[in-house]
């Protein structure tokens, strides 16, 4: 069971407002959707949400430990954030395989698995710097899933994808949500996102200012 | 658990990238130059003492005075304790930098927690910069043993030697100078991977990667020519090398050096890098 509360959330940055009072519950099995223009404050809100930032007022709690009190990070969260980010020395898999190694949660084949569920070859020996943006996408979103989290949180997955792609990135979202992951997604498409979701969260100017469940 | 498996990730990827073994590759080219210049000069020595059997100066062909950290005349000697700041920075000095920039950072720290991360990060870096900067010397030191006879120095050819009475482990230098030279090598090895550290400290404040590998060799040729009003400074009457640059030379190269100068260096260059990482480890990853 997983439960995020996020509670009177507010972000100041260099006296600039990013994220004002923002208060949210999320559960485990549904998939969040979170919508807004450009510097709305949804990429700030992941962050906060992931540990990467901490409030300047508000908490925001996984399973009811505080983050950056009771625990640093969430205890089982994957990530994509902004654009993904690999070193480009390595191929998509040894990249893969430096990350899940820190943990060693899930196997290798484990890890080719999330590379195949992506549509990527993870014999492909090339090195992540000769990746189109498309196939760096994919293999954020790979990352991300690759060992089953609690939490998933991907921002803008659809970027840089192809509508095969895009019908990738939904069939998997649906997947991580039968799992009984809690989701969370940010997207410029509307439509994608009202398609996708159970919840939304319209952003503006760092504040959720609607709420809503799509029909 | 998690920081054990941090370290095995960061020296893989600190000891197995194209960078180190380029600067390994640079290293020992340099360190060539020099025992080319003292095959030459043995060469030399050695016709003089075939021409004359009873050539008085025999004492002063060693392997202790030949190999590149025994001489301070050849080019590779000189040109290798002048770059070495730069040596030790190119094999993974500039990994924050690169993992800072493209958000890599903030990925894997979500994975092994920000402590975990920095501080592998950090025993990484050290370990590249101190190898980068030991092992040219070890490998000049070894092929030099091929050519050279490992006598003991006398003490008679002591301007020869460059390692005069007042020198650092002087008494060891003419009494059992392999284990000087693995001394030496020991003080190389920790300035060497500290000097290395200054890079991952300068990338917390600076973005671009050329900056932060060249920044440290600036940074000591700065100290290098600073240290030069502390000598002619009239309320300096005994004079130590305190420059990196040379009291890292195993031999004098103009002012003997002490234990407690390598310490203070060591201290300081310890605590700026270190702290500066507890610095950007207090701060949020964006």
């Amino acid at each position: 069971m997983v439960e995020i509360e996020v509670n009177h959330v507010t972000k100041r940055i260099h006296k600039n407002t990013v994220l004002q009072d923002i208060s949210a519950k999320m559960h485990e099995g549904r998939i969040y959707g979170l919508q807004g223009i450009n510097g709305s404050g949804k990429t700030m809100l992941m962050r906060v949400i992931i540990g990467l930032i901490r409030p300047t007022e508000g908490t925001v709690s996984i399973n009811g430990d505080v983050l950056g009190k009771d625990i640093e990070f969430p205890e089982s969260i994957g990530f994509l954030l902004e654009n993904p980010t690999f070193l480009g020395r390595y191929s998509g898999l040894e990249n893969l395989k430096m990350l899940a190694g820190i943990k060693k949660r899930i196997s290798e084949d484990k890890i080719r698995e999330s590379i195949r569920a992506v549509g990527l070859d993870p014999e492909d020996r090339k090195k992540y710097r000769k990746y189109s943006l498309g196939m760096k996408q994919r293999l954020g979103i790979a990352a991300a899933i690759m060992e089953e989290p609690d939490i998933v949180v991907l921002d803008e997955p659809t970027n840089a994808l192809d509508e095969s792609g895009i019908g990738l990135v939904k069939e998997i979202l649906f997947q991580q949500k039968e799992r009984g992951a809690l989701v969370i997604v940010s997207c410029h498409d509307i439509s994608i996102l009202k398609e996708i979701s159970d919840e939304i969260f319209k952003l503006e100017e760092g504040r959720v200012i609607d709420h809503f469940c799509p029909e | 658990m998690i920081l054990k498996e941090m370290l095995k990730l960061e020296f893989r990827k600190a000891l197995r990238n194209k960078s180190f073994y380029i600067s390994l590759i640079i290293g020992c080219i340099i360190t060539m130059f020099s025992l080319v210049y003292n095959i030459e000069i043995y060469q030399n020595e050695i016709m003089m003492i075939q021409g004359d059997r009873l050539n008085p100066m025999y004492g002063v062909l060693s392997l202790f005075n030949r190999w590149i950290g025994g001489e301070p005349f050849s080019f590779g000697s000189s040109a290798y304790f002048f770059v070495f700041p730069l040596l030790v920075a190119i094999p993974y000095g500039w990994s924050y930098c690169e993992e800072k920039q493209s958000g890599y950072t903030r990925l894997v720290t979500v994975y092994s927690g920000k402590k975990a991360y920095f501080l592998a990060k950090y025993a990484a870096v050290f370990l590249s910069g101190a190898l980068a900067m030991v092992l040219p010397l070890v490998f000049n030191f070894l092929v030099s043993a091929l050519f050279f006879p490992a006598v003991t120095p006398s003490p008679l050819y002591c301007t020869s030697n460059g390692v005069f009475y007042g020198s650092l482990m002087s008494m060891l230098y003419y009494s059992a100078p392999f284990l000087y030279v693995f001394f030496y090598l020991c003080i190389d090895f920790v300035f060497g991977g500290l000097i290395a550290c200054l890079s991952y400290s300068v990338s917390c404040i600076v973005k671009y990667k050329v900056i932060v590998v060249i920044l440290p060799l600036f940074l000591l040729l700065a100290f290098h020519y600073l240290r030069q009003f502390i000598y002619t400074s009239p309320e300096v009457h005994h004079y130590k090398e305190i420059s990196p640059l040379f009291f890292l030379r195993p031999v004098q190269i103009v002012y003997h050096t002490s234990w407690t100068v390598i310490l203070i260096g060591a201290a300081i260059l310890f605590f700026i890098t270190f702290l500066s990482i507890i610095w950007e480890y207090r701060h949020e990853i964006y």
